[in-house]
């Protein structure tokens, strides 16, 4: 694919960069900026065996473990705030149907670092005497210069990146909004630990309009491999300062996934929502 | 006579006893789902602690608010900080030793203060899979004090062996830290609805340092998994003041959202807090 080539694709043709037991990078923490409607596309795809790792998860999480999408959850945490547990990822999790991998998140982020800065692993101070660190499969490293005993946090590379941004031309310069959000640099760092990044956007924006704003760029076309315009594509999770977090989606989400029934058709009715 | 003292609830009561562990001067990291910390980490900034400093999902110094007016409009947050700290400075400011204060709520403790923010009952079958414990395991090792709170004191939240060690306390009799040459100083101080605790390193147990007014000495044994060390005469926490309580009620927490951590509130603070994002969001327009 060209670098600087037309890389706007559906959200059908999108989500077929993601293969059957990928391992996928999700961006968005909490309830925010959750690419909530490509996560749904690969629900609707049916797509299996995904290895999902988010730092802060939430409803993404929960709708591909819900459709029996993933395998495979790392993470340092999955929950929907103060609204509670994700209910269908704790009881996949509680039953063993999936891997549940808690990383602290010491552990999750020096991966994705050691992953970006190209090296096998990131030593450091945390974590250590954890039993995240056996279960993990982490190991300790002796400091060559002091002595000192260090964990090892081995890179995290990922097949596919996914994350929802503000907007983007077509050749792929992703641009956010002027808000500090501390949590949105992982997104970043998770797509350039991939090997694909799929960024859904509220808009796409035309050459120029990125040029007239080029301070806000915060990925570039030789690391972005999909643009796909999704407006609202985090809905119900927000996208500060554009639109607010719908707790009331929220909460009928939580109310409806006990029920078979009531969940699709619930996953149905946020796929159509606008 | 007591007369001059004003009445209060049992939560007032804790979030003040925690803002207390708050010292002038300390570097306090505040981050999701714990209204508690926030909240004692502003009043004691209002009160005893003037020159602390609030770093709250990375925003630099907040302006003393209303804590449930951030908690459903992150927006907010940045219009009342001086800015903004990316996640990865504030864990190389937490690694090299810059904070010295964080407040944590594990879902277990137990006689060692291990920390159990992961499952509850068997690894391979767990009971109950927690959401995951975030920095636990990390900031044990380099904050110079880890203060845990807990809401519902007990025999299930207080074990002799935690289910799971997602954060370390103090094994070996404070060995291991000694020997790992661990800078961070672990869990020092417990605070809960019946009393505060106090890491004995010498005595490697946790000590009574005050039972809450009207609680007994065998009900906080009764509800300790563990064995507890007791002063030959435990003294009676401090009760709030008018000026903490004023702060609070009018000012840092007049939604009570404190409340949410105590399961027989949660749902009416839910709903307070759900009624004042819907307000919120009608007030968002869409650009």
């Amino acid at each position: 694919m060209p670098v600087n080539g037309n890389k706007l694709m559906s959200l059908s043709e999108a989500a077929s960069l993601v293969e059957d037991g990928a391992t996928v990078a999700i961006g968005g923490a909490a309830l925010r900026r959750k690419p909530v409607r490509m996560v749904l596309e690969l629900a609707r795809q049916c797509r299996r065996g995904l290895h999902l790792w988010t730092f802060v998860g939430s409803l993404d999480v929960d709708i591909l473990v819900g459709s029996g999408c993933a395998d495979a959850v790392s993470y340092s945490y999955v929950g929907f705030e103060h609204h509670g547990l994700a209910p269908r990822f704790s009881r996949a999790a509680r039953e063993g149907k999936i891997e549940a991998n808690e990383y602290s998140e010491w552990m999750f982020v020096g991966g994705v670092r050691a992953a970006v800065m190209g090296i096998p692993f990131l030593p450091t101070h945390a974590g250590r005497g954890s039993d995240l660190v056996q279960d993990r499969g982490l190991k300790e490293i002796t400091c060559p210069y002091t002595g000192e005993t260090l964990l090892a946090v081995p890179a995290s590379r990922f097949d596919v990146a996914i994350i929802h941004a503000w907007r983007a031309d077509a050749r792929g310069n992703v641009q956010n909004p002027e808000f500090p959000d501390h949590l949105i640099e992982l997104d970043y760092l998770m797509a350039r630990a991939a090997r694909h990044v799929i960024v859904t956007v509220e808009k796409v924006a035309s050459a120029e309009q990125i040029e007239q704003e080029s301070y806000r760029t915060v990925l570039f076309p030789f690391e972005v491999t999909a643009v796909v315009e999704a407006k609202r594509g985090a809905r119900p999770t927000a996208v500060p300062p554009v639109y607010p977090c719908d707790t009331e989606l929220i909460d009928e989400y939580m109310n409806r996934a006990e029920s078979p029934e009531q969940y699709s058709a619930f996953l149905q009715r946020l796929s159509n929502e606008d | 006579m007591r007369t001059n003292r004003p009445s209060y609830t049992t939560d007032e009561l804790m979030v003040v006893a925690m803002s207390r562990q708050v010292q002038n001067g300390d570097v306090v990291g505040l981050g999701l789902a714990t209204p508690m910390a926030t909240i004692a980490a502003f009043l004691a900034r209002q009160t005893h602690a003037p020159n602390a400093t609030i770093i709250l999902s990375g925003a630099v110094q907040p302006k003393t608010h209303n804590v449930a007016l951030s908690m459903v409009n992150p927006v907010m947050l940045a219009s009342i900080s001086c800015g903004f700290l990316p996640h990865t400075v504030t864990m190389d400011m937490a690694e090299r030793g810059v904070y010295s204060l964080q407040f944590l709520r594990p879902a277990q403790v137990d006689a060692e203060g291990n920390m159990n923010t992961s499952l509850i009952g068997s690894q391979q079958r767990p009971k109950l899979r927690l959401p995951g414990g975030l920095a636990t395991g990390d900031v044990t090792l380099f904050m110079r004090r880890i203060v845990l709170y807990q809401p519902n004191h007990d025999l299930r939240n207080f074990p002799v062996q935690v289910d799971y060690k997602t954060g370390i306390g103090h094994p070996e009799q404070g060995r291991w830290r000694r020997r790992m040459k661990i800078s961070g100083g672990g869990p020092t101080k417990i605070i809960t609805d019946l009393c505060t605790l106090a890491f004995d390193t010498e005595a490697d147990c946790f000590a009574v340092e005050s039972l809450h007014p009207g609680i007994s000495p065998s009900t906080v044994k009764e509800r300790t998994g563990f064995e507890l060390a007791w002063p030959t005469h435990a003294s009676e926490t401090e009760p709030p003041n008018e000026r903490q309580l004023t702060w609070l009620r009018n000012t840092i927490d007049p939604y009570a959202v404190r409340r949410l951590e105590f399961k027989e509130h949660r749902q009416e603070v839910l709903k307070r807090l759900d009624d004042l994002q819907r307000r919120n969001n009608h007030g968002q327009s869409e650009k």
